[in-house]
């Protein structure tokens, strides 16, 4: 008879691991941010030829949202800026007065009842935003509840939650983990992948059409890596009292 | 004692009339009359609902007549564009060729990239992108590369081939018939009566410099001819420029179609500068 195989937990992550796995939220975050903020120029379309995309992430839709976008950088685009930017405009800002002729990328055009700007999704965010010290700058002129900016602060969150693990606080990342998890929970995933499905409605780029899929894939990857930090954390309590 | 009954105003309806301002509500429980708000708490979009957009971009017109209209659309561009029609009968790397249309738009500020021109000319059949093989590069698209990096797999866009472009043989036909000086001679002919302003104007641009803007108003407006009707130095000076005999390279200048005319005018009718 032989003995039962018995297989070692996985060793729990370091705090140096969790900071750099932080830090890699942040930037993602960031890109996305950045894609929704304005128009590709000259820059970030250089930036973006520079990326590595994953192969596989283990979720589909980010997987097809970074196949999208590596095969769109792939070809050969001679007028990408000014192609991305016409596609931006037909995606984000559209030319109808309906409120249904693009995927306006604020929270309260999704959830209020007549589809309009500065609603009470707008109020909320901006008080979470001042909640950790954040206000938007002077020069940025779209709600607080823009896509982007919502995104803006989980990477900001998720670079406070690094710098706090690489000083050892685990009380402070711990905290800053939940503020995201509510987050995200309350806000992004309670109305981006709505919009996403409008983005894929309008986009005629696969550049446009992948940041859809990729934003969806991510947030559902982030949402649950915040629930099993949350719940590990709620564990860690338990067992210490 | 009598009253009014002008106004027939009463506050006792009968049973069955409707009530005042009826209106048809949507059921509170969603079942409207359907349309752009779906079922729910929140008043999501209906998918169903919303509006589907056809992008057109096929335009199965010929190319010589898709090469004229954009060539009348982008009139102040022209030269320019024909320039790169020109430049672009023998293969150019595409890098060289927006450096020189960049070099050509120097005095000519526009909001079109070099690469935009390029692919309005494409799209007009006037210029075709090949690669080194002289092949069509919409004919083999790139795919993204899988590279290992630390045991993981990546997707890498390829560094992209070198293209060239091309000007195909309807627009090769444009420049041929490009022929500026039988416009000048055209434009002159049908404005006959301007004739010593178009003149003066171009004796003005000769000059080594050129001429402002400000300074040729000053010298020609006041010409007799320009009194009555009431014209200006700007109008002539379009003209001559869209007839490719002045360009403006910081200053108005003649071009060589300009001075092959100024010297016969000269010849004919003497220095409108003496």
């Amino acid at each position: 008879m032989t003995e039962p195989e018995t297989t070692a937990p996985d060793a729990p992550a370091t705090l140096a691991e969790l900071a750099g796995l932080c830090r890699q939220r942040a930037a993602t975050y960031g890109l996305l941010s950045r894609l929704y903020r304005t128009e590709v120029d000259d820059d970030l379309l250089a930036e973006l030829h520079g990326l590595r995309f994953p192969a596989s992430t283990g979720n589909e839709a980010a997987d097809a949202g970074y196949r999208l976008i590596a095969g769109y950088l792939s070809e050969r685009h001679d007028n990408a800026l000014v192609e991305l930017a016409i596609d931006y405009a037909h995606v984000f800002i559209g030319h109808g007065v309906d409120s249904y002729s693009a995927a306006y990328p604020y929270e309260s055009v999704y959830t209020s009842e007549k589809r309009l700007l500065m609603q009470a999704a707008r109020d909320e965010v901006l008080a979470v935003y001042r909640s950790q010290g954040l206000d938007k700058q002077a020069g940025w002129k779209e709600a607080e509840d823009h896509v982007a900016a919502e995104l803006e602060f989980m990477q900001i969150m998720a670079e406070r939650t690094a710098d706090a693990l690489d000083r050892g606080d685990e009380d402070a990342a711990a905290a800053l983990v939940a503020v995201q998890r509510n987050f995200l929970a309350d806000h992004l995933a309670s109305w981006v992948p709505v919009m996403t499905l409008d983005v894929r409605k309008f986009a005629n780029t696969d550049l446009y059409r992948g940041l859809a899929a990729l934003t969806d894939g991510l947030l559902a990857i982030d949402g649950a890596f915040l629930a099993d930090a949350v719940a590990d954390d709620a564990d860690d309590a338990v067992v210490g009292d | 004692m009598t009253h009014d009954t002008s106004l027939d105003f009463t506050f006792d309806l009968p049973a069955d009339a409707p009530a005042p301002n009826a209106a048809p509500l949507a059921d509170l429980d969603g079942e409207g009359p359907g349309g752009v708000l779906a079922d729910g708490e929140f008043g999501l979009p209906n998918p169903a609902a919303m509006p589907s957009l056809a992008y057109v971009e096929v335009d199965d017109r010929p190319a010589a007549e898709r090469i004229d209209a954009l060539l009348g659309q982008m009139a102040p561009h022209r030269a320019v564009l024909m320039a790169v029609l020109g430049r672009c009968r023998t293969p150019q790397p595409t890098d060289d060729l927006y450096a020189a249309i960049t070099a050509l738009q120097e005095n000519h500020r526009s909001i079109y990239r070099p690469e935009n021109l390029c692919v309005l000319l494409e799209r007009a059949g006037a210029l075709t992108l090949v690669d080194a093989e002289g092949r069509p590069c919409a004919d083999d698209p790139a795919e993204p590369q899988v590279v290992v990096v630390d045991g993981m797999e990546y997707l890498e866009a390829p560094e992209p081939e070198p293209a060239f472009w091309l000007t195909t043989p309807e627009g090769a036909a444009v420049v041929d018939a490009n022929d500026p000086a039988a416009r000048l001679r055209d434009l002159l002919s049908q404005d006959e009566r301007y004739l010593p302003v178009y003149h003066l104007i171009l004796a003005l641009c000769a000059r080594e410099g050129g001429i402002g803007a400000r300074d040729a108003g000053h010298a020609v407006d006041g010409h007799p001819l320009l009194q009555e009707p009431r014209f200006y130095a700007t109008r002539f000076m379009d003209h001559l420029e869209r007839a490719e005999a002045i360009a403006w390279e910081g200053t108005w200048q003649a071009t060589d179609t300009g001075r092959a005319c100024l010297a016969e005018l000269t010849e004919a009718h003497g220095d409108p500068l003496a």
